[in-house]
């Protein structure tokens, strides 16, 4: 193995260990809004600090890479590939904490009828699956397994489009939880975004394998490449 | 023409069109205008082609770095740029799909309750000065944006309370406050990126060396 090849695989290794915090904030956060567990919330914020310190670090070390080493063809788009995914990743990250932050600025549990009427926990478990099949996709250079996000996707945008339907007929059966369900509306936005960056990231690492530039293409090219 | 004025001068096209963008999603929301909502819609291509070519242009000074400028720092801040402005370009498509979704403009006293035009005029005005931040290489402009940044984020956070004591009195208009209240999540995360973005040039030192020179 050469010096470069010793060096990619350290960032591999450092994106995939970025990737499971992320995950794990993401973990901790649908667990705190089913236990209204506040603790739990407070603590992916604090956590929130390592994931940017991870991102910095990632960051700082692909430059070094292209410094030293000059890399081309797929080694290039290998480290393209890793600065891009390391800025989702850092995103997801924030969507986790700004979650954990409206749970925290909650006066009240979050009742079982919203979080049902809502399908908010379908979509969260949803958006938690979606970040474990792209770390696969990653970790085994799986460009089939990554093109399977697509559809997942479309479910996270069904339930978003039908939010705002939702909560309304939610309103008017509960006014007096009003403050609950924009709460719970501002989560599902949220949680929408998380689809959004997994996309991101399954479109970045289609480049990086096939060399095949896929991103801003419909839904429907991007399932059938 | 230096490699760092041309990726420089490239960057500061595409920001300059995502404020329009934006420009245009608020009068669009200002008038109720339908037309300028789907125009936004359609000139998004062209934000995601610009972050494309900018994207390739990176890659390409990435790979021949036969001179020793643009730097490596510098051309993968550029490629972070790039990416923000093309979220942020994202979000103007976001508010303009919410904005058609609605059946008849917004009332006057809806709008006034939440703020949401003084709340967009803020993003505007804070996008802009982000872009001049980079084109005159002023970190204290970037402060200022983030000072601003926390400005609105207390701003917004008063949005749930106007729009509950709204809807006890007015409830009738439950499905068009939910349409802002989305548009102001929106905002929310326009802010965002924006915050990313001012963070992003203040961290970039390349000292002596200006992002922007005119040719």
């Amino acid at each position: 193995m050469s010096k470069l090849d010793n060096e990619i695989t350290l960032v591999k290794e450092e994106i995939i260990t970025m990737w499971k915090l992320v995950q794990s904030q993401l973990e901790k956060g649908l667990s705190a809004l089913l236990n209204f567990d506040k603790d739990l919330a407070r603590e992916v914020v604090m956590i929130e600090k390592r994931v940017n310190a991870a991102e910095l670090k990632i960051d700082r070390d692909c430059e070094d890479i292209f410094a030293i080493y000059s890399p081309v063809a797929i080694d290039l788009r290998f480290l393209l590939a890793v600065l891009k995914i390391n800025t989702n990743l850092e995103r997801m990250g924030d969507i986790a904490e700004g979650i954990a932050k409206m749970i925290l600025d909650s006066k009240q549990p979050f009742n079982e009828s919203i979080l049902d009427a809502t399908k908010i926990i379908e979509m969260y478990g949803e958006c938690l699956q979606i970040v474990e099949q792209i770390l696969e996709a990653f970790e085994k250079e799986d460009t089939a397994i990554a093109r399977g996000i697509f559809k997942r996707d479309e479910l996270l945008d069904e339930i978003n489009r039908g939010a705002n339907d939702l909560i309304a007929q939610y309103i008017k059966a509960h006014p007096e939880d009003m403050d609950m369900a924009l709460t719970t509306l501002s989560i599902i936005r949220r949680l929408e975004r998380v689809g959004d960056q997994a996309e991101n990231i399954a479109e970045e690492i289609i480049f990086y394998i096939e060399a095949k530039v896929i991103k801003h293409a419909p839904k429907r090219d991007k399932r059938a490449d | 023409m230096s490699q760092s004025t041309t990726l420089s001068k490239e960057i500061i096209e595409m920001w300059n069109l995502v404020c329009l963008q934006h420009e245009k999603t608020l009068t669009a929301f200002l008038n109720f205008d339908l037309d300028l909502a789907r125009e936004v819609v359609l000139i998004e291509e062209r934000v995601d082609s610009s972050e494309q070519l900018i994207d390739t242009d990176c890659a390409h000074f990435l790979h021949y770095r036969l001179q020793t400028e643009p730097s490596i720092p510098f051309v993968i801040h550029i490629m972070k740029i790039n990416r923000q402005l093309e979220r942020i370009g994202d979000i103007a498509e976001a508010i303009v799909t919410d904005l058609l979704a609605a059946e008849e403009p917004f009332s006057d006293e809806l709008v006034e309750e939440v703020q949401i035009v003084d709340l967009y005029r803020k993003c505007l005005r804070m996008l802009e000065m982000s872009l001049d931040a980079f084109a005159t290489n002023d970190r204290t402009i970037a402060q200022v944006v983030l000072s601003r940044v926390e400005v609105f984020q207390d701003q917004s956070a008063g949005v749930n309370v106007a729009l509950t004591n709204f809807l006890k009195l007015h409830p009738e208009q439950l499905k068009p406050s939910l349409n802002i209240f989305s548009i102001v999540k929106s905002l929310e995360n326009l802010v965002d990126q924006i915050q990313t973005l001012a963070v992003e040039l203040l961290s970039f030192e390349q000292k002596g060396v200006p992002y922007y020179t005119k040719a």
